[in-house]
């Protein structure tokens, strides 16, 4: 733990700008340099030191498992090493020696392949290694919230050392990849760091915005440490543009913002720092913690208040398409799901994955990864199981809602220390063990239980939402009337309200109508929070006009935007002037239900396939090869058919094992995959049942589910040279197998020749041809 | 900022493979809203370093891949851009609810960068053709040095998998050189090329 701090206090400045332009650490790693010339590495502290450091950072910014592979000495020679070189200087002085541990250089998941387990681990090794050597560390320059959060934790699950966190900025105002000052400071308040903070990014000047805007979101310490202004380079070297006192005169505002401890980053020196050193007799401020409801996605934050709406689609209860989908691992399903509400003004979305004889905590972690890897809007992780709900939270990116806890004591007891330690928000149910009490006070009483009971773990009525509880009028009359109540009486406690809205309406007909209405019931009684289905865009629209009307939407602003965010529809021929023939050739997905339904009429699935859509695809086809009709729309065509198969599905039985079933992947170390996304819709549009197993996949996962799912065929995806190298080993070991079906490869980089000499059997050239091949390969 | 013009227009669409004057009005409109799309989330930045004034010489230069860029060296140099990490997102996104408009995205996209790199090459000197690792039998792997050298990873945002492909996946990379011609000779995907199929090359269209 940091002592409280109640005056500036002091970091170092650069250590690499200082070690870069000597002729003797050319071409030598800075890391090496704690083992190679340790005197230079103490000389730099030292100067720091003199310059009036409290904190002595040590030279370790690239010292971890995935980074140091170039070093001649071993991850723990460089460290103990820098950690010998911080110390000697320190010795026999109050200064602190902080371990400095910089990013990995990978991208985490999904744009890049760093897994969430992979980064932890990296910052595991290393603290378990030095935790006992060291009174604190530093993440810093870090781009990526997530990998951030997975560093954090690595720390502060394996010591009990003060941790600072900062990250670096771009011009934009955002992190690299898109998070806020605002997100960045909740996300790392929530996870209790000791500071936190921005360093290096664009010159101090720029800074003084990111840090009002992170003091707004937090009352922790405030770490800056700038560049000495903009990076230029010049020469082969990079230079930087202020001078010592300009960077002076900036820091200076930059502690008017709200900074507490300042330092400097690239190209600053011990000079630099010297004239910030009288920053040292600034006294600090005093920050509350926030005290308003905030939610966060790693892109997008979310005030809970008054008129919010929670997307309902992504809970399987009462869905069988989700069922299915979640029963086969069709995360694409989620996905669109996901994408589909948030177009729908969802603020954020409910994600349920629970079905009966499934794995809840994996299939919660996986699905949360999948929708995030889309999807802006943040999540409200919802499981009556607290290892998968803290499973999914661990790996959540942002700060999540979750759904949830009660007054029931064993609840309570499982899901604070969750809360406490990762910060979320949290859904509270009114009612225990005794089960949903009759009466508003009933409730009331639990909600009080509930506030009291988070308080002993720190946590703050504004991180719980309270459900009022809506049960069916269908079989008690006076269930809305007890939820109304319970609303008015739970805002009286000064807490956030929430309903899941659709169920007053069970088992009764027109349920839009008792919807609706019962929205503006309670949102009059003091519901704050909706979670309904987005794609009623009535029901979402009266509550934007209820918000605007009761004198919540400042300027109508919200309501004006809703209203204008109709969706332009892409202009199509009139349903009834098009057959579907003509449909299917020129790919107009979205009038294919209706006359799929007129065809059924008077024809059956069988016919409708062999003279219509058989025949649709083969003009398609051959104007594909004649050049006449192009990628897009052979697309739009195979898209059509596939929603007609699908229609026609559910008359006949037998069309889902009629085609032969084939794996999809993209090899190991390929990370492209709209090819094999193209393939894959075009291969469904022909009736084959195609099993998608993604992107960068691993030959285990290839070799495994071949025994899984006895495919037909494989097919290998590979778009740049280098991973042509997997495709050739996931053959290989394929073909170890007893049985091994057909393989099939293609890829912007694969050729007829590569597909031979790597032992494929046959080479697509495009996702038809590889269609085609694949029918004369069966007709055989 | 950067109009969907005539150029990028008819560019995007040769990408997807349907040339000058074959489009209908639902293409050309599908095209301009994938060109809209790219331009409201692409983020250019670049970084550029003549090889001689760098400390050393990069090592992947002495591969024999790279032995007829040798005597242009001198007046070459090291270049970088990048999209960022908006286009990937809107093309992974747009995937899952329209691959059609994905695959013009994508194409786009392409088209953009190349259009943005090819400005700022004009005002850079030296001038000269961009001559990407990848090409004409040299290791995409290489990558890695050039971006190294020019610190993309911190100051532009292009990280590198273990096997070279840049993320953001719209980033290029490669090594400007004054009057180098390119050549078809070695490069691995002669047999399947459209452009030498339609008598004319990727880099002379």
């Amino acid at each position: 733990m940091l002592q409280p701090i109640t005056h500036i206090q002091l970091f170092d400045g650069a250590m690499g700008t200082m070690l870069t332009g000597r002729k003797e650490t050319e071409g030598i790693l800075f890391e090496d340099l704690n083992v190679l010339s340790p005197e230079l590495v103490q000389d730099i502290h030292r100067q720091y030191l003199k310059a009036g450091a409290e904190y002595l950072t040590t030279n370790t910014f690239g010292a971890n498992r995935i980074k140091l592979k170039d070093s001649k000495f071993s991850l723990e020679e460089v460290i103990d090493a820098a950690i010998a070189n911080a110390r000697k200087v320190a010795e026999n002085s109050s200064t602190k020696v902080i371990f400095d541990i910089g990013p990995s250089g990978k991208l985490m998941e999904p744009l890049g392949d760093l897994t969430f387990e992979a980064a932890y681990n990296n910052i595991k090794e290393i603290v378990q290694y030095t935790r006992d050597k060291v009174d604190g560390y530093l993440i810093e320059t870090y781009a990526d919230l997530l990998e951030m959060k997975a560093a954090v934790l690595a720390v502060k699950e394996n010591c009990t050392l003060p941790l600072f966190a900062t990250m670096t900025f771009e011009e934009s105002g955002r992190t690299l990849t898109g998070s806020t000052p605002e997100i960045v400071a909740l996300t790392l308040t929530s996870l209790q760091v000791d500071a936190l903070g921005v360093n290096c990014s664009t010159g101090p000047d720029r800074m003084i915005e990111i840090v009002e805007k992170m003091r707004a979101f937090t009352h922790l310490p405030i770490l800056v440490q700038p560049n000495k202004g903009l990076p230029e380079m010049c020469c082969g070297q990079i230079s930087y543009s202020l001078n010592d006192s300009d960077f002076a005169f900036w820091t200076e505002k930059i502690v008017a913002a709200g900074a507490t401890i300042v330092g400097g980053c690239c190209g600053t020196t011990p000079q630099t720092i010297r004239c910030i050193a009288h920053l040292k007799q600034t006294k600090t401020k005093s920050y509350k913690p926030i005290s308003d409801t905030y939610i966060c996605s790693a892109t997008r934050l979310l005030k809970l208040e008054k008129g919010i709406l929670c997307g309902e689609r992504l809970n399987p209860t009462g869905k069988k398409l989700l069922q299915k989908a979640l029963l086969e691992n069709n995360f694409d399903f989620l996905q669109q799901e996901a994408l589909q509400q948030a177009a729908a003004q969802a603020d954020f979305l409910d994600v349920n994955v629970g079905i009966p004889n499934c794995d809840e905590k994996t299939l919660i972690v996986e699905a949360v990864k999948k929708i995030q890897e889309v999807c802006e809007q943040p999540l409200q992780l919802d499981s009556a199981n607290p290892a998968a709900i803290e499973a999914a939270i661990r790996i959540y990116n942002g700060v999540p809602m979750i759904n949830s806890v009660n007054g029931n004591e064993e609840s309570m007891q499982a899901l604070f220390p969750v809360i406490a330690k990762y910060g979320a928000v949290s859904v509270a149910l009114t009612l225990d063990k005794n089960g949903i009490p009759e009466t508003p006070e009933g409730r009331l009483e639990i909600a009080k239980k509930i506030i009291a009971k988070a308080a002993e773990y720190g946590i703050g009525k504004h991180l719980l939402v309270f459900d009022a509880l809506v049960m069916t009028i269908s079989s008690n009359q006076q269930h809305g009337r007890i939820t109304l109540e319970t609303l008015a009486q739970l805002k009286k406690l000064g807490v956030l309200t929430i309903i899941g809205l659709s169920n007053i309406s069970f088992g009764l007909p027109q349920r839009a109508y008792l919807n609706r209405t019962f929205l503006i019931m309670a949102l009059q009684s003091g519901l704050d929070i909706a979670i309904m289905n987005p794609n009623d865009t009535d029901s979402v629209r009266m509550l934007k006009a209820f918000n605007a009307l009761a004198g919540y939407d400042d300027n109508c602003a919200t309501y004006i935007a809703a209203s204008n965010a109709t969706p332009v529809e892409f202009p199509v021929q009139k349903q009834s002037e098009q057959s579907l023939y003509q449909t299917i050739v020129q790919g107009l997905k979205g009038t294919t239900e209706t006359l799929t339904n007129k065809e059924l009429e008077d024809k059956t699935p069988e016919t409708i396939i062999n003279e219509i859509l058989i025949p649709a695809l083969t003009e398609v086809g051959e104007k594909f090869e004649k050049g006449t009709l192009f990628l897009p729309q052979l697309i739009n065509s195979a898209e059509t058919a596939k929603a007609v198969f699908a229609i026609l599905a559910k008359h006949f039985k037998q069309i889902d094992t009629k085609k032969e079933k084939i794996i999809l992947a993209t090899v190991q170390g390929d990370i492209h995959d709209i090819g094999k996304n193209i393939v894959k819709i075009v291969l469904e549009s022909h009736g084959f049942q195609v099993i998608d197993l993604g992107k960068n996949v691993a030959i285990e996962k290839v070799v495994e589910a071949f025994g899984t799912h006895q495919p037909d065929a494989i097919g290998l995806s590979a778009l740049m040279t280098t991973t042509v190298d997997a495709m050739a080993k996931t053959i290989a070991e394929l073909r170890k197998l007893p049985n091994i079906c057909p393989i099939f490869v293609g890829g912007a980089v694969v050729t007829e020749q590569i597909a031979k000499e790597i032992g494929a059997d046959l080479y697509g050239a495009d996702a038809l041809a590889t269609v085609n091949k694949l029918e004369e390969l069966w007709k055989k | 900022m950067l109009q969907p013009d005539i150029s990028l227009i008819n560019n995007t669409l040769r990408y997807i493979g349907c040339s000058d004057g074959q489009a209908d009005e639902q293409m050309l409109l599908t095209v301009r809203k994938a060109l809209d799309t790219v331009l409201t989330k692409a983020d250019f930045k670049y970084r550029y370093c003549k090889i001689a004034d760098l400390a050393d010489t990069p090592t992947f230069l002495e591969k024999e891949a790279y032995a007829s860029l040798r005597p242009f060296l001198n007046e070459a140099a090291l270049f970088a851009a990048t999209l960022g990490l908006g286009c990937d997102r809107a093309i992974q996104a747009t995937t899952k609810t329209d691959l059609s408009q994905a695959v013009v995205i994508n194409a786009a996209a392409n088209v953009v960068l190349e259009h943005l790199a090819d400005e700022k090459l004009n005002t850079l000197q030296p001038k000269g053709v961009l001559f990407c690792p990848g090409y004409s039998g040299s290791d995409i792997i290489d990558n890695k040095q050039i971006l190294n050298y020019l610190d993309a990873q911190k100051l532009i945002g292009i990280y590198t998998t273990e096997s070279g492909i840049m993320i953001p996946e719209k980033s290029l990379c490669g090594i400007v050189l004054n009057n180098y011609r390119f050549s078809c000779k070695n490069c691995f995907i002669q047999s399947k090329c459209d452009y030498i199929k339609k008598g004319t090359t990727c880099y002379n269209q």
